[in-house]
């Protein structure tokens, strides 16, 4: 009997190790993923609140202010009143293509933050095509928005979807090159390796110095791929009353929201990595030995730093996505086109051609 | 397999377009087992994101759904493909299967001291490879975009004109 009871005990003991390790193991991966989440969640939030408040200081009038202070939880708001409203499907249209289509908007953008390098080597996974997989996820967006289009069975939703495939395709194309560019710059495709070859001058040493037409093509292609005024064809109020949006309510219609400013936040951020250095503190050379100091000291408050350096960054450019918003008008289908393969286009291939004879050159 | 099912036995060439999409996605999904992240990033990108885009793009131009339930489920033509898709697979499976695997492996080591030589004393070579492959690949991303942007604008009334015809 004892000697029995010895071994059940080793033998569940052991048990209870392993699983332990195994759950131990399981937490540990599933940590950041649900870390990042949280983060991106809390970023759409804040990024509702802010085109709230700045609309408003543009237009000269009051934004939100009466859910919590100075009006920051409208968009908790807002989604629980989304979640509260019914959930509509037009009868005659297609229910499968109908229900999936916001799924993949929103999917294909979540997947594109894990290659985002928020710290100094603070980066969900660090994969030697970051860059890449982020062009390539970004593309799979139009099928959801096709779908969606023409599961509403309504001729106005039909129009959203085309002008959305039509517009992503067009301006994804100068944007890939913009890209390629920066690649041939920082020989790779990893955005912590772009990170870092943009560390070696400091502040001289940003990709926007050495490519400012690239800069400037990139802003504007990624504006259309996010679809923000001036290039909100798909959705165009008053054309298409919201395009591929239309047949939409309740919690499906919060997903094509969602997708939208989650869309706008990682391009802010690419814009960050690429061309602003990402992470890197810009501090003139008065300052860095404090920080270095301070570095030696603090391991944590680094990371913090990098954080903190990377969303103030980002800040700008969502600023300007939203200001742009509320002070350009509308582009025609047909000028939106031209804009993109006559001009945008010619100019990226340019910048690329440059790009790779100054490396020859330097070689 | 389930989506290349899908493909062929759709009566709706809409759900057949966007089984494709998902048969193009699993593919991708086999590049990034076999440790081709680069390839799979390039699959989705080319085929994913263009061509199968390009190709709902046409379909969704099509007539309504009511059209294609007139059609027979099967017919004799549906019959000889079966079977020459059957045997075709199954011709494969055999070949994987008496493909002795153990002479490819011994002939892969020699290729790798190989890429190790080159990795070692011509990086760069490696570097310009890979961009002018990019760069091949781009070209085939600007036929597939020229072709869909000239099939949208003449489309467009047309489209509205079957939209209202399906309406």
């Amino acid at each position: 009997m004892i000697i029995y009871l010895t071994e059940i005990q080793d033998i569940h003991f052991f048990f209870r190790l392993e699983s332990f390790k195994e759950i131990y193991g399981i937490i540990w991966v599933f940590a950041p993923i649900l870390i990042l989440i949280l983060g991106i969640t809390i970023s759409v939030l804040a990024i509702v609140w802010l085109e709230r408040e700045i609309s408003a200081g543009i237009q000269q009038r009051i934004g939100p202010e009466y859910t919590g202070p100075f009006g920051v939880l409208q968009a908790l708001a807002d989604g629980t009143k989304l979640l509260f409203k019914e959930n509509l499907i037009p009868s005659r249209g297609d229910i499968r293509l109908f229900s999936i289509g916001p799924s993949i908007s929103v999917i294909s953008i979540i997947i594109s933050y894990s290659v985002i390098p928020f710290g100094y080597n603070f980066v969900l996974s660090d994969l030697n095509i970051g860059v890449f997989l982020w062009i390539a996820i970004s593309s799979i967006a139009p099928i959801g928005l096709l779908m969606s289009g023409y599961g509403s069975n309504n001729k106005y939703s039909f129009l959203g979807g085309l002008r959305a495939a039509a517009q992503s395709i067009s301006y994804e194309i100068p944007l890939t090159l913009c890209v390629l560019s920066i690649s041939l710059l920082s020989n790779s495709l990893s955005t912590v390796d772009i990170v870092d070859a943009q560390s070696k001058y400091g502040f001289w040493g940003w990709n926007l110095w050495r490519q400012p037409m690239g800069f400037i093509v990139f802003l504007i292609s990624s504006l259309a791929e996010c679809e923000r005024l001036p290039f909100d064809l798909p959705e165009a109020e008053e054309e298409l009353v919201a395009g591929y949006q239309t047949e939409y309510s309740g919690i499906k219609f919060g997903l094509f929201y969602v997708a939208s400013y989650l869309n706008l936040f990682i391009s802010s951020l690419f814009v960050t990595v690429l061309y602003f250095g990402g992470s890197n503190i810009s501090i003139p050379y008065i300052f860095v030995s404090d920080f270095f100091e301070i570095n030696q000291t603090y391991g944590v408050f680094v990371t913090i730093i990098g954080i903190f350096i990377t969303l103030a960054k980002t800040y700008l450019f969502l600023f300007l996505s939203i200001a742009t918003r509320w002070t350009l008008p509308r582009l025609r289908i047909d000028q939106l086109l031209n804009l993109g393969w006559k001009f945008l286009l010619p100019i990226s291939l340019g910048n690329l051609l440059l790009t790779t004879s100054s490396q020859l050159f330097s070689l | 397999i389930l989506g290349s099912l899908g493909v062929v036995l759709f009566m709706n060439p809409i759900f057949s377009a966007f089984s494709l999409g998902l048969v193009l996605v699993c593919i991708s999904l086999f590049y990034i087992l076999s440790n081709s992240h680069f390839v799979a990033a390039s699959q989705l990108l080319i085929y994913v994101g263009a061509i199968n885009v390009l190709i709902i793009f046409v379909v969704v131009f099509m007539n309504g759904s009511k059209y294609y339930q007139d059609f027979r489920l099967w017919t004799v033509g549906d019959g000889i493909t079966l079977m020459v898709c059957t045997s075709i697979f199954v011709s494969l499976i055999t070949t994987i299967l008496d493909t002795s695997w153990r002479e490819i492996i011994w002939t892969t080591r020699p290729n790798q001291i190989i890429e190790q030589d080159l990795i070692s004393t011509s990086q760069q070579i490696g570097i310009h490879l890979v961009e002018g492959y990019v760069i091949g690949e781009l070209c085939q991303l600007l036929d597939v975009g020229l072709v869909g942007y000239q099939l949208m604008i003449p489309s467009l009334p047309f489209a509205s004109q079957l939209v209202n015809h399906q309406g």
